[in-house]
């Protein structure tokens, strides 16, 4: 009965939410990467950083990601993202 | 009768007509046949906030053209099956996008009849007035405007009811979603402003749901360049009282806001640099407070008065806000430029990329802190290292110690009084102290989040009172054990609280429900029943 329900809707999107600021942290792909900068500008944190191995950027502090979503959203090639944890 | 809970009822399309019927008690069926019936075979009608497309059908079923708009992507998936269900596909071109954007998006005098049924009350009165302009525009000759909507009645005792329903149903909306409507109030002077001649065509519902055509009374001009109002950074006693109010119910709404739109911040001429932030009071006149001296453009987007930073992780503060904003304020015109400047921590919620690809206009990230803002545009729109990250300075480690402490002393202090009045001031007091205690020493207290260091000072605190209360105060043991308890959970409290305060640590309040609450419940637990537990 409760299916469909806008209250239904409204715990699965916090239960999303719980699952992404509990769980996931960040990740950049560096093949997808294509150096735009745009996750170290946003990051309000600072795990990207400016690197010289030819990749421009790395992911150099991944434990202070806080799961803000900033550099998911911003990126254009889909290489930063936010994925479950691997412990 | 109450589209207030229209908000809510657009997270979920499946239940979305049902709800509809329900809340007009069935008389939207009704409605719907009225707008139908001044639909003519052949029509060129745009719907905009088609839903899931209930009322579309009909009108293609009727014979005419439809392009229908809707902001809700699942809503719009729910349309598209149910008009290839009925066979109608050809007949409808669904479209994705906002309000704004549809009147801007197709040529001029391209529809006979433009529906909008629901959707006027969603959009304040900047958005309303823009909005029925670009209507005009894009009324062909002899068309008509067809809107069916919540109004206020006009006679006196409907009128009375109709509140009496309405503000408890908007106070629980604002509640669940922090957004409302806003019923139409003198919708034929709404209608003449914007230059239609309307007139009621029906009314439902006691007259608090009416069917109103409308039908351009002038032709457009060019619309001439409204002046920018200028804002400037003030301290009055009124803003004293405000700032004050803002640091203590920085949990609670409503919070203060200033009404959205462009503004001018010193002189700016057509080159001067785009700002752009959320209409919460307090970030405005931080923004003014930190640009003195500075000639620059501010756009002040609609966040539901909500901060920057809450509101773009809650979906108030997002791509279509700005974009809304831009053409609202034709700011195309203001500036000859096409860069905007926005909050850093904006980043979570506005879709950059989405507001180049629609607008054109190029996004840039500016600083973190407003007080930064000089700096930045005096490097010429770039930042360094030190105005890029989110920091957590003592000063507002301890003012967020005292607010946070206010917001639960009243809650902790009428728990305390219920379950034993003789611990209500040391209580009091010693949660101001962990606050004061895990904000002073912050950075240096171990682990990452607030919960850790919560757990640490609860341990400490724990240990020192076991040691001193038996040993050094020879205090009985069933003392020192509440004491250790109470003064264990309080620790704890008060460093998971810190969680969500700043952006710099994971989303606070989930952390804290889901560790915190069965902690301190075991907490408690033990605390009441230690006495029987001792005596056995």
């Amino acid at each position: 009965m409760a299916e469909g329900l806008p209250m239904m809707d409204v715990l699965k999107s916090f239960s999303e939410y719980v699952q992404i600021t509990l769980f996931c942290s960040v990740v950049l792909d560096r093949q997808a990467c294509n150096s735009c900068e745009i996750c170290y500008e946003v990051c309000p944190v600072g795990c990207f950083r400016l690197a010289e191995d030819g990749w421009k950027i790395e992911l150099r502090y991944p434990d202070l990601c806080i799961a803000c979503g900033a550099c998911q959203l911003q990126c254009p090639s889909q290489a930063a993202r936010l994925l479950p944890k691997t412990i | 009768m109450a589209t207030v809970f229209m908000k809510w009822l657009e997270t979920s399309p499946a239940d979305y007509d049902r709800g509809i019927a329900l809340l007009t008690m069935g008389r939207i069926r009704r409605v719907y046949e009225c707008i139908v019936s001044m639909i003519q075979p052949n029509d060129r009608v745009l719907e905009v906030g088609c839903g899931t497309g209930a009322l579309a059908l009909r009108c293609a079923r009727r014979g005419a053209q439809l392009t229908a708009v809707d902001i809700s992507p699942r809503m719009l998936a729910v349309a598209r099956r149910r008009a290839s269900a009925a066979g109608l596909s050809d007949r409808i071109q669904w479209r994705l996008m906002d309000a704004a954007s549809a009147t801007e998006h197709f040529p001029p005098n391209s529809f006979d009849k433009i529906i909008l049924s629901l959707i006027l009350s969603e959009l304040d009165k900047d958005e309303l007035q823009y909005f029925l302009s670009g209507c005009l525009r894009l009324l062909a000759d002899g068309g008509k405007l067809i809107i069916a909507d919540e109004v206020v009645p006009r006679a006196p005792l409907a009128r009375l009811l109709f509140w009496l329903v309405r503000i408890p149903l908007a106070i629980l909306t604002w509640l669940l979603t922090r957004t409302t409507t806003h019923v139409l109030g003198d919708y034929i002077t709404l209608l003449q402003q914007a230059g239609f001649d309307g007139q009621v065509v029906a009314t439902y519902l006691g007259g608090s749901l009416a069917v109103l055509a409308a039908r351009p009374a002038i032709r457009l001009a060019e619309d001439a360049l409204p002046e920018v109002p200028q804002l400037c950074h003030r301290v009055t006693p009124w803003t004293l009282a405000k700032d004050l109010w803002c640091l203590i119910m920085r949990n609670v709404p409503p919070y203060p806001s200033i009404k959205p739109g462009l503004y001018a911040i010193g002189q700016p001429n057509a080159n001067a640099s785009v700002l752009v932030t959320g209409n919460y009071d307090l970030t405005v006149r931080r923004v003014l407070r930190d640009t003195q001296g500075i000639d620059a453009y501010l756009l002040v987007v609609n966040s539901a008065g909500i901060n920057v930073w809450c509101a773009s992780g809650g979906g108030h503060f997002t791509a279509d806000k700005v974009i809304a904003a831009l053409r609202i304020n034709h700011l195309e015109q203001v500036v000859n430029h096409r860069h905007l400047i926005l909050p850093q921590l904006s980043a979570t919620g506005v879709d950059g990329n989405r507001i180049t690809s629609e607008t054109g206009w190029d996004v840039r990230w500016g600083p973190v802190y407003s007080k930064d803002i000089p700096a930045y545009l005096a490097a010429g729109q770039q930042k360094d290292d030190g105005i890029r990250w989110v920091d957590f300075p003592l000063q507002i480690r301890l003012e967020m110690a005292v607010v946070m402490w206010g917001f639960w002393a009243l809650i902790l202090g009428l728990a305390t009084l219920l379950i034993n009045r003789g611990v209500f001031w040391i209580g009091l007091v010693g949660a101001l102290f962990y606050y004061l205690l895990t904000g002073a020493f912050f950075p240096w207290l171990p682990g990452r989040d607030g919960f850790r260091k919560g757990v640490f000072l609860a341990f400490l605190s724990m240990v020192f009172v076991l040691v001193g209360g038996i040993w050094l105060g020879g205090w009985d043991t069933l003392r020192t054990l509440n004491t250790a308890l109470g003064l264990g959970a309080l620790a704890l409290f008060a460093g998971a609280d810190y969680q969500g305060g700043v952006p710099h640590m994971r989303g606070g309040e989930v952390v804290h429900f889901i560790k915190v609450v069965p902690l301190e419940l075991g907490f408690l637990l033990l605390y009441l029943f230690l006495p029987r537990l001792l005596r056995l």
